[in-house]
């Protein structure tokens, strides 16, 4: 009887027992650094301590009595203690050449132990399982966030390594092979390949066993798996086994037990851990021996499991609580699956038989041979923009993904690798399977290593004859996909349906019997061939592709079907409309014939039962060849059609059904202007006064929009356009309202704001006005740069009931301040709000509301805007809110008193310049190709706008997540979608039409470092500016570690090397403002903001692109990426912190660089007295060269420094003070 | 900080931790920092927890013990208070029902330390921690 048979014959009979958790035991030896030494490694430079596989070759002893327990506990089957015996994972240990002696000598120690218990114990047989680790690197996983398509490990070297393991478990004598642990489905594969090929390679037939994680309560791998999907990606395995082991205990692990067994056709394992982690506990978990088999014992007699052990924190203890109970519990009966076609991607995809299941539609845009746009963001290296085209077939109902990089100027494998790795980084697109489709088998085989789910190849044929169509189709069943199988023989494509239907019953046939492989892993495409060419031989291609499906279903039993559908209406590009109705045709009735999927763009696909009459008739004439002027006839039919797409939604006026109320409502809800003159002059009609036209529809429809606002069922930009269609409204009503002169009637709440003097910005601002105005507010908006006094005498002159003041820059947090003492001292005693980016709740409680009795308010958010507002000044809830507040505030200011000394821990200015770390050791300095300054005010929009990074555009508009996740995220993707449309049109006007005007200088200067001050010299040896740099003084957790400073970028005085540091200043100048403005007089504050926030998207990209070029000077960029996202990433060399951001807070800093570039006359660019850009559109900063140049945070500094930096700079301590408040804290 | 509860904490549990965590994770100067910088058994039991999870979650990062010590070191604050906060944010996002990695916890509690409002004066990170979770809420 050969071990498997034995194997088989007890688990009918009963539970087979695993041994418990090797690393628990060997805890409890409390072992030494020595021990993991032994004789043989004394010498190791890598502490060995806690390499326990080593302990096989060092302290084998040790391990033979833990298996000896695990035995007399009631164990069937012991693991080796070879959980990381690859030449991988020692690799930590730098032990990768004694990977293969472990797992023999682990194996021959678990075969003694087993021999001698089986000697002192004759009634029982015991097994040794040799365990496969997942290795400590994924194949499916990035170990780089910046860089999703990076792989820690390759499935090759996953392979070798696991072979190898194999190889030496079996030496040793281990009787089956088990894979375990499994937490990335792509890793286990491998292991599954490499065990399978040493079967084969050795004609010996070793047991194979699999076991997964589950890592948490969302029932996925770590890779992201379902267990469905899980067993789909690995069943081509035909293991003895499969289950589930540790991350979970028990009770966890109990829901994914009952499903694996349910869904698989093998034996179930399950070997928990003892409960949840408890590091404090003396197994490090738990769970007594008792509880654990208390669960297990319930998996038993419920009739879910075959084979059952233990995992981290179990012991002997509860080996033999586990074998006592479940022994005599009837073990799991196996049973057969519904045989069918099983693929899946982070989910599983089971396609029943025809009938139980939809129509499969295979997406075919990612295809660089059908999708022209497809191939050019390949071609130009856009993988990003390429993945929202994958993403954009899945959320269009594509169950599958077919993937294709044949063209003959890329590297079609290097593209598959790399777009496969990103995909399996996006949970939204790999959840589906994705079919490998080249006619190269090098890059099929290449993408079939990146796929952790069961895919399909597309394709295989006979074309090449038998041999290699037999080959290729064993691997792919190795690497556990399915395979489409073309209608193509030596001879050639199959055109005809006797043809079609001879080629793929005989490829079936070779399959099926020859290679073993499963009927439903076999999906034959019959060539799907164009109508319609004028060719009279064509014109039958149609019924011969459906009636070749009809029959390869009946003949061939199991296989599938499947065609490229676009391909029949190749005749009739061009005629969109035609084309989509022409395919749902075909569909219709191949699918009548069987055919099981279908390579579509799922996006583009009519309904069968919508398509005109008259049109499907002439359709069905074409594809049926039913005269032999169908074709004629169709296309003269069609030229109507030509160029009109499906009717959008916006263009349904259903709505204009209802009453007047709903009509307005529809309109601002929706954001519609087109009727929204008309409905206000019925309504005007109706009133009889214009205000009552303001107060009652249109307040009523803006009150919709603010309620659904406010529930968070209405974003940012659907509100700025609803105020466009009110203000449109607005606009036509007020020449009524002068001629009835009933203006001023309303008791409307007058709400003045401004951006407080010394600062620009205003986007935050203008926001804020247009929410207000949304909900009934009487805004006046003063603009930017606002003198205090201007702001007094509005609001007064206004009666205004609030005063909303704005800002950005650190230093207009004392404007405010400044504004709100006036406010007092000039009797102006209303509710005062702050926002912008620098404000916050605590600096309005601690420094600006104690100046005044009015109530001040910090606004984090425009959404929150109007609630705060109506709390001020509803007469019922004023007084409860404002209690509230001030208990609020007031419990700040007490924290801030009692936090006074609360400073961060630092050390001395001195021991922070003493740690600088000696970056010029080995480092050469480059020279630039210029220096002193220049001029760049030819570059032109477009080329800017290729680096524009959108993330921030979107959060300019509050709708929060990265581009390009963002357009397909949840909550915010269907917006998102509708705002980046609009912005790529008002982008594309812009550069059209030349709007703005960039221009930037940038300049180079030798520079050596004094402490830290740079010193910048021209090319005479003068020394021509000094710019003052901050370091590090909060104290670090690592002893010997540097405080940074941006100076130690810049080789120091003493050292005899040339250096040079760069800066610059971009802007996309006042035109920006100026074509805002233009919308604004045209009551259109949706496109004001929209170009204000390209503008400031313009700026950065600006200051990108001369980053670029300065690298480009000092020649560092050879090497570097030339994909902007990785430049939008910073993946550079080089750093170009601005004067005021964290590495260097001091605004004031500003000034020195627009001397040396002469940045006001040559970019017309310039400073507020508060050092606030002017055009608000405009970036700038230092450039560093140095390789190990990094962005870091200044954090906390010290008396000391500020002293230092105050007479370095040569300004008053207390000046020094007030432009460091945000480093110097509580000052 | 020393604290004398801490060194307790030290004797009574260092061997036991040590060996679930390798050297390659966290060296004993580390471990022992973590230690002594626990006010409580519930704070250790918290943070060893969540370094075990970090550890088994993520096999191509064997260093992510050290991720606490560079958050440590790119913030205004000494571990013991990144202790207390994430002793604070496991027992706020336990009473949720939920759950989040290491990992985006630390990314959380780096951004708190980088609000405006950590500019007047320097908060408890526990209190600036429970000021964000309050406004903003937790997405993790």
């Amino acid at each position: 009887m050969t071990l498997k048979n034995e194997l088989n014959e007890i688990i009918k009979n009963r539970i087979l027992f695993l041994d418990g958790a090797m690393g628990t035991m060997v805890q409890k030896y409390k072992l030494e650094e020595e021990d993991f030494r032994g004789d043989r490694f004394p010498d190791s430079k890598i502490d060995l301590k806690g390499n326990n596989d080593l302990l096989s070759l060092t302290r084998p002893h040790i391990i033979k009595e833990i298996h000896t327990q695990y035995l007399a506990a009631g164990s069937d089957i012991i693991e080796t203690n070879t959980f990381s015996a690859t030449e991988i994972a020692q690799a930590d240990y730098e032990l990768e050449h004694v990977a293969y002696e472990i797992n023999v000598q682990s194996a021959k120690i678990a075969k003694e132990a087993c021999r001698e218990f089986e000697e002192n114990n004759p009634d029982r047989k015991c097994f040794v399982a040799g365990a496969l680790g997942p290795t400590n690197k994924t194949a499916s996983m990035s170990p780089d966030v910046n860089n999703p398509a990076f792989r820690g490990v390759t499935f090759d070297e996953l392979v070798e390594n696991y072979y190898q393991q194999s190889k030496g478990l079996v030496e040793g004598g281990a009787d089956l092979l088990l894979a375990e642990t499994s937490f990335d489905t792509l890793n286990l594969k491998a292991a599954i390949f490499a065990m399978r090929k040493f079967n084969d390679e050795t004609g010996k037939d070793i047991p194979i066993m699999l076991s997964v994680t589950i890592t948490d309560a969302s029932g996925r791998t770590l890779s992201g798996q379902t267990v469905e999907a899980f067993w789909n990606s690995v069943r081509h395995a035909n293991p003895f086994s499969v289950g589930i082991n540790c991350a979970l205990g028990a009770s966890d692990m109990r829901p994914y037990i009952e499903e694996l067994s349910k869904i698989s056709d093998c034996h179930i394992s399950c070997y928990p851990n003892a409960g949840l982690p408890n590091p404090l506990s003396d197994t490090g978990y738990d769970e007594t021996p008792d509880q654990t088999s208390g669960f297990l014992e319930e998996f038993a007699s419920s009739g879910l499991i075959n084979i059952v052990g233990g995992c981290c924190g179990t012991t002997p203890d509860h080996i033999n609580a586990i074998a006592n109970k479940l022994k005599s519990i009837t073990p799991r009966h196996g049973h057969s699956i519904k045989e069918s076609m099983r693929l899946s991607g982070l989910e599983p995809l089971n396609l029943l038989s025809q009938g139980d299941r939809p129509f499969i539609m295979v997406g075919e845009r990612t295809n660089v041979t059908g999708s022209p746009r497809f191939a050019r963001l390949i071609k130009e290296g856009d993988f990003d923009t390429a993945l929202n085209i994958a993403r954009q077939q899945v959320e269009n109902g594509a169950n599958i993904i077919d993937i294709n990089f044949d063209e003959g100027l890329l590297d079609s494998k290097a593209c598959m690798i790399k777009f496969l790795n990103l995909v399996a980084s996006e949970p939204d697109i790999c959840k589906v399977p994705i079919m490998i489709d080249s006619s190269k088998w090098e890059v099929i085989e290449a993408g079939l290593k990146c796929l952790q789910g069961k895919g399909i190849v597309n394709s295989i044929s006979l074309k090449e004859g038998e041999e290699i169509f037999k080959q290729h189709a064993r691997l792919i069943k190795e690497y556990g996909a399915a395979a489409v199988v073309m209608a193509f023989d030596e001879k050639g494509q199959a055109a005809e349906k006797d043809d079609k239907v001879r080629i793929c019953q005989r490829a079936y046939k070779i399959l099926v019997e020859e290679v073993g492989f499963p009927p439903h892993d076999i999906i034959f495409d019959p060539n799907v061939l164009t109508v319609g060419t004028g060719i009279e031989e064509h014109n039958n291609y149609a019924i011969d592709f459906i009636e070749a499906v009809r029959e390869i279903k009946a003949t061939c039993p199991g296989a599938m079907t499947s065609g490229g559908i676009s391909n029949v209406s190749f005749s009739f590009r061009g005629n969109n409309l035609v084309r989509e109705a022409m395919h749902s045709s075909f569909l219709y009735y191949g699918i009548q014939a069987g055919l099981d999927m279908g390579i579509v763009n799922a996006g583009m696909l009519e309904i069968y039962e919508d398509i005109k009459p008259e049109l499907k008739v002439k359709i069905e004439n074409v594809l049926f060849n039913k005269s032999p002027d169908a074709t004629e006839e169709l296309i003269e039919y069609s030229e109507q059609f030509r160029g009109i797409t499906k009717k959008k939604r916006e263009d349904d006026v259903t709505w204009r059904e209802g009453n007047l109320q709903e009509r307005i409502s529809h309109s601002l809800v929706k954001g519609i202007s087109k009727f929204i003159e008309e409905d206000v002059e019925e309504a005007r009609q109706q009133l009889g006064t214009p205000l009552d036209v303001i107060e009652g529809p249109l307040m009523g429809g803006m009150k919709v929009v603010g309620g659904l606002f406010g529930e968070g069922k209405m974003f940012l930009p659907q509100v700025v356009k609803s105020a466009r269609v009110m203000k449109q409204a607005v606009a036509y009503l007020e020449p009524f309202m002068e001629k009835n002169k009933d203006t001023g009637k309303t008791d409307k709440k007058t709400f003045v704001i401004a951006t407080v003097k010394g600062d620009v910005h205003d986007i935050g601002k203008n926001i804020v006005g247009v929410v207000l105005a949304c909900n009934g507010y009487d805004v006046i908006d003063l603009g930017v740069m606002v003198s205090c006094e201007d702001i007094i005498k509005s609001a007064k002159e206004n009666n205004a009931q609030i005063i909303g003041l704005s800002g950005l820059i650190t230093p207009s947090l004392d404007e405010m301040i400044y504004n709100v003492q006036e406010f007092i001292r000039q009797d102006l005693n209303i509710p005062i709000l702050v926002g912008g980016a620098t404000t916050s709740k605590t600096h309005t409680a601690v420094k600006i509301a104690p100046h005044t009795k009015s109530p001040v308010v910090q606004v984090g958010d425009a959404s929150l805007v109007v609630e705060i507002c109506n709390n001020l000044l509803s007469p019922n809830f004023k007084d409860k809110y404002l209690t509230e507040l001030e208990e609020k505030q007031q419990s700040l200011r007490e924290y801030f008193e009692r936090s006074r000394n609360n400073t961060s821990a630092i050390i001395s200015y001195e021991d922070a310049l003493n740690s600088r770390e000696d970056l010029f050791k080995n480092h050469q300095t480059i020279r630039p190709d210029f220096t002193g300054a220049r001029v760049f005010d030819d570059i032109s929009l477009e080329e800017i706008a290729k680096y524009i990074d959108w993330s921030p555009f979107f959060w300019t508009w509050e709708l929060k997540g990265t581009y390009p996740k963002i357009l397909s995220n949840k909550k915010y993707g269907e917006e998102a979608k509708k705002l980046f449309a609009d912005a790529e049109s008002f982008l594309e006007r812009i550069i059209k039409e030349k709007r703005f005007s960039p221009k930037a200088a940038m300049g180079f200067w030798k520079a050596s470092r004094r402490g830290d001050d740079v010193d910048l010299f021209n090319e005479d040896g003068e020394k021509i500016e000094t710019l003052n740099f901050l370091r590090q003084q909060k104290a670090k957790t690592k002893e010997g570690s540097s405080y940074q400073s941006l100076s130690d970028f810049i080789a120091p005085q003493e050292r005899d090397l040339e250096d040079y540091i760069g800066a610059f200043v971009v802007t996309m100048g006042d035109e920006v403002e100026k074509f805002a403005k233009n919308f604004e007089k045209m009551n259109d504050d949706y496109s004001s903001i929209m170009v204000k926030a390209i503008g400031d998207r313009l700026a950065e990209a600006f200051a990108e692109l001369i980053h670029k070029r300065a690298r480009d000077f000092w020649s560092i960029s050879e090497d570097e990426s030339t994909v902007i996202d990785d430049i939008i990433s910073e993946k550079y060399q080089g750093i170009r912190p601005a004067p005021g951001y964290p590495a260097c807070p001091d605004h004031t800093e500003k000034s020195k660089l627009w001397e040396l570039l002469d940045a006001q006359n040559k970019t017309n660019a310039y400073l507020t007295e508060n050092y606030a850009m002017v055009p608000a559109s405009s970036v700038s900063g230092y450039l560093f060269s140095h390789p190990d140049a990094k962005y870091f945070n200044i954090l906390s500094i010290g008396d000391d420094q500020v002293e230092s930096y105050a007479k370095r700079k040569g300004i008053e301590l207390e000046e020094a003070k007030k432009w460091l408040r945000t480093v110097h804290l509580n000052s | 900080m020393v604290k004398n509860s801490s060194s307790e904490l030290l004797d009574k549990y260092f061997s036991k931790v040590r060996n679930t965590f390798p050297e390659a994770f966290l060296t004993d100067d580390k471990l022992k920092e973590i230690f002594l910088a626990c006010s409580s058994e519930e704070e250790l039991q918290t943070i060893i927890h969540y370094l075990g999870l970090s550890l088994k979650s993520n096999p191509n990062h064997k260093k992510t013990g050290q991720l606490l010590f560079e958050s440590v070191d790119c913030s205004e604050y000494q571990l013991d208070q990144w202790i207390t906060a994430i002793h604070f944010f496991h027992n706020w996002i336990t009473s949720e029902g939920r759950k989040t990695t290491f990992e985006k916890m630390l990314g959380y509690i780096q951004c708190c330390t980088d609000s405006p409002e950590n500019k007047t004066f320097k908060y408890a990170l526990k209190d600036i921690l429970k000021e964000m979770i309050d406004t903003y809420g937790y997405n993790g």
